[in-house]
């Protein structure tokens, strides 16, 4: 009776542990649609159009590269448009892997939490999915042009993200990130916007800057050399090329001085009543390239090209932020939310006015650029006779 | 029932004396007549007459059986002897003068129960009889032919004695005496089985050995009862904490340098007569992951194998049951492009990734005993037929995807690194599997804390299974999953060794 009692209370305890537990389904891989890329676009009567890139692996052999199939779908909200495939041929879509989502301009201008609520409450979609806004007419149509190198273009979307990290010419914004930003105090979002260009075998689609936002709603695009300035204020800079221009009496010199470390610190002051923000930058780079001949060998050489690129990067930087607190009045580079870091009782009472304070707040840019070393070149070329 | 106890002790052996009723008699013709009955329909039985050159009045019978003495030694000692010495001019019917001045063996002995001497003639000794004598002898003349002395095939070393145990007890037991000449090496003898009446010596050092564990043992020993011992590990099964276990509380090597180094840590070797494989115990979990060769090469070498043994047991039990968790669980634990090519693979493939995955690793367990269980030759061929032309092919028709194969391959593989834990490990594996198809990580989750829990509980003559590797005791964890240098390897384990616990302490 005992050990009948025990056996019981065994398989009992199995039995609990195999039922209730949480949500455990068993799906076949290859049942599967897994879903690299989602394009959201605004339908003719206000449903939303989606555009699903998904790999096809039917009859794939592994010497041949993945080809990449669109599915289009439509419906009132984003669920009910995912759900409207089944109806189709499709099995049902898998969203574990899904890599980018881009918002067309008009859904970013109505305000895109409406449809990035999905990708955060539904368990499948991962929190970090890169976000884009596209710059064309739709979102859907930047599936449609084959990128080069890679058949999806999801990936190759995701593999330029990656890559920015030796250009910075573009921001990666996964969607936690946009999410922060929007519920963040005294920060707007941004996100990398897409256009498709020309290139030398047909149209293809390139990161070509970074959409602006207030609160969610879409407000404009800088271009990717402002993106650049952008990425040295939010210290996301990891890599990249500075061109230093030097004005000489032959023409216009250039020469390359390529990122190793880059650090920003913004500090905000208060004095008379008068917020204004300081921001340091301390790069550090070497001599990649010498277009302009000149020989960098001597200290006060190297000074005057240090000097000269300092100047030059402020005033890109300047020139950006004046045109934000003008163009946009979004406080993308996060002034606000510095001010509320570091002195939050001045926050409190500008709070409510900050919009107006940012349109004409005093910045001070001040960049050190270091020059390490000269590359394996210590002296320009002299070409002989 | 009837267990035939130490027959070298003289006390007990004159009790069974008194209680035996058949007793030899004076006369020749009876005693060989009595012995006969015994032997009847058995035609290996020789009985031969003679009687000395110079009193033949005495007449002499011996009587052996054919194959199991050597003839060499019977003539020799005991017919030529006595037919062609010179008897004391007083001779009179007196068995101890033939045994005390005439049979020139080594080991003979006196003894009159008839069915003692039955025993003794069926373990290859010859029985001398005489005329007019109610006594008998039995002289050793035990000469079969044996296996010659190689080294073992589960236990191979590149550097290391080759020596490996061989069938005859006795044998080994000497290959152990000659790495261990001291007198505190004890060899304890028990027979054991009611039909095979098998010799089971227990060897220990006296000085290091703990006596509980060695009282448990001897205790378990003198009660089995079972018919026929002719392996040790049937005599492992007996004597099991365990027994209903899937891992082993006896460990097993046949190797003499293994078991004289295993006695140095106050272990104790089991040897049955026949049997190549000693038992060992106490028998930590750990131990499964050892070789004698770790002690023989460097430690970092060997430090080395033994974490890819470790590894490898790992890798044997889990590879299978998490390719099929990750792959119809977790699909977003996969790596993007993985994910695309393992679709790829699968599509088209009949049957559900659990049922693919059970189905091959049962088609490599009748490999992998189909290949045990054949000579060397066809072995090959199996191998080749059941990988090139079953794998590739089952690939080609799409009825298995290739990522199942690789993984079971590997899973296969890794298993033969740990080949004593075999058994244990086929068996967790298909249940991790099955654990894996039904719940996913969760269930393979459950079923590794059920397995460690089963191992927490075992014990091992009174020892944990788990002691080295729960431990914090640096003298328990000093030789593990990383073997350190010898010179740091001082102590005996507490639990193991009962008395001296320094291993060089007494040296000076």
């Amino acid at each position: 009776m005992n050990s009948l009692k025990k056996l019981l209370t065994l398989l009992y305890v199995f039995l609990f542990i195999m039922l209730f537990t949480a949500c455990w389904d068993y799906r076949e891989v290859d049942r599967l649609t897994i879903v690299a890329g989602i394009a959201i676009d605004k339908a003719y009567d206000d449903d939303l159009l989606l555009t699903f890139e998904v790999a096809d692996l039917l009859g794939v052999k592994s010497e041949q590269p993945i080809k990449s199939v669109l599915i289009e779908s439509r419906g009132e909200t984003f669920m009910s448009a995912i759900r409207n495939t089944l109806s189709k041929d499709n099995p049902r879509l898998y969203f574990g892997h899904t890599m980018v989502a881009i918002l067309s301009r008009e859904i970013a201008e109505e305000g895109a939490m409406k449809v990035i609520d999905l990708l955060l409450r539904d368990g499948e979609p991962r929190l970090n999915i890169n976000l884009f806004v596209s710059e064309e007419k739709t979102a859907g149509e930047l599936f449609k042009y084959k990128p080069s190198l890679t058949e999806l273009s999801s990936v190759e979307l995701t593999n330029i993200l990656d890559e920015q990290e030796n250009l910075a010419k573009a921001l990666p914004v996964p969607a936690y990130k946009f999410v922060n930003a929007v519920t963040a105090e005294g920060i707007s979002a941004v996100m990398p916007s897409l256009c498709i260009i020309e290139n030398a075998e047909g149209k293809t689609v390139k990161v070509c800057g970074t959409a602006i936002f207030k609160e969610d709603r879409l407000q404009g695009f800088i271009s990717g050399e402002d993106t650049f300035a952008l990425s040295f204020i939010l210290d996301e800079v990891k890599g990249g090329v500075i061109v230093a221009k030097k004005d000489s009496d032959t023409g216009e010199k250039k020469v390359s001085l390529e990122i190793i470390e880059s650090k920003t610190d913004i500090k905000p002051v208060y004095s008379d009543d008068k917020i204004s923000i300081e921001i340091n930058i301390d790069v550090k780079t070497f001599l990649n390239e010498n277009m302009s001949g000149i020989d960098l060998k001597g200290e006060d050489k190297r000074a005057e090209l240090k000097k000269c690129a300092e100047e030059q990067m402020n005033e890109r930087i300047e020139e950006l932020i004046k045109k934000v607190q003008e163009g946009y009045g979004a406080d993308i580079f996060g002034f606000g939310n510095c001010v509320y870091k570091n002195i939050p009782e001045i926050w409190k009472e500008k709070k409510e006015e900050w919009d107006k304070i940012f349109r004409d707040l005093e910045v001070t840019v001040k960049t050190n650029i270091e020059i390490k070393h000269l590359g394996l070149l210590s002296e320009p070329i002299k070409i002989g006779d | 029932m009837n267990i035939i106890k130490d027959t070298m002790n003289n006390e007990r052996l004159r009790n069974e004396n008194i209680n035996s009723q058949k007793v030899l008699n004076k006369s020749l013709e009876d005693n060989v007549n009595l012995f006969m009955e015994f032997f009847q329909d058995d035609d290996t039985v020789s009985v031969r007459y003679f009687s000395n050159q110079e009193q033949g009045s005495i007449k002499f019978c011996i009587i052996y059986i054919d194959g199991m003495v050597d003839p060499e030694t019977a003539n020799r000692n005991i017919i030529k002897p006595i037919i062609q010495s010179t008897f004391p001019k007083n001779f009179e019917v007196n068995m101890d003068v033939v045994l005390e001045q005439i049979v020139s063996a080594n080991h003979a002995e006196k003894l009159c129960n008839v069915d003692e001497l039955v025993v003794r003639i069926l373990r290859g000794e010859s029985v001398l009889l005489m005329d007019k004598s109610d006594e008998a002898i039995t002289v050793c003349t035990k000469g079969w032919k044996s296996r010659s002395v190689s080294e073992p095939e589960n236990e191979k070393v590149q550097r290391g004695p080759k020596e490996g145990f061989v069938e005859p007890v006795l044998v080994n037991l000497s290959m152990i005496r000659r790495r261990l000449p001291t007198p505190s090496l004890k060899f304890k003898k028990i027979v054991i089985g009611v039909q095979s009446k098998t010799d089971v010596y227990v060897c220990y050092l006296d000085n290091i050995v703990n006596k509980q564990i060695l009282n448990e043992l001897l205790k378990r020993l003198e009660n089995v009862s079972y018919d026929g011992i002719f392996s040790s590990g049937t005599l492992g099964e007996l004597i099991e904490d365990s027994p209903y276990s899937i891992f082993d509380t006896l460990g097993s090597t046949e190797r003499p340098d293994t078991a004289a180094s295993l006695l140095l840590t106050g272990r104790i070797i089991v040897l049955a007569d026949g049997s190549p494989t000693a038992l060992t115990l106490p028998f930590l979990f750990e131990e499964y992951f050892r070789a004698n060769e770790d002690y023989y090469i460097n430690f970092y070498f060997s430090s080395i194998s033994r974490l890819i043994r470790i590894l490898s047991f790992i890798i044997t039990v889990l590879a299978p049951g998490l390719y099929v968790a990750i792959l119809t669980f977790h699909q977003e634990m996969v790596p993007t492009p993985l994910l695309y090519s393992l679709s790829a693979s699968r599509e088209g493939i009949p049957f559900p990734t659990i049922v693919e995955t059970l189905g091959l690793l049962f088609v490599f367990e009748i490999l992998r005993e189909a290949g045990l269980r054949i000579t060397l030759q066809i072995g090959q061929s199996i191998s080749i037929l059941g990988a090139l032309v079953l794998g590739t092919a089952a690939v080609d028709a799409r009825i298995v995807s290739a990522p199942v194969i690789i993984v079971v391959a590997i899973s296969g593989l890794t298993g033969m690194m740990t080949l004593k834990i075999k058994g244990a490990s086929i068996i967790i594996r298909l249940m991790m599997v099955l654990l894996a198809g039904f719940l996913g990580l969760y269930g393979m989750v459950f079923g590794i804390i059920a397995i460690v829990l089963h191992l927490c509980s075992l014990r091992s003559f009174g020892v944990p299974y788990l002691l080295t590797l729960t431990s914090l005791k640096p003298e328990e964890i000093k030789d593990t999953a990383i073997r350190a240098p010898i010179w740091f390897l001082e102590k005996r384990i507490n639990f193991i060794a009962g008395e001296n616990k320094e291993y060089i302490g007494e040296r000076e």
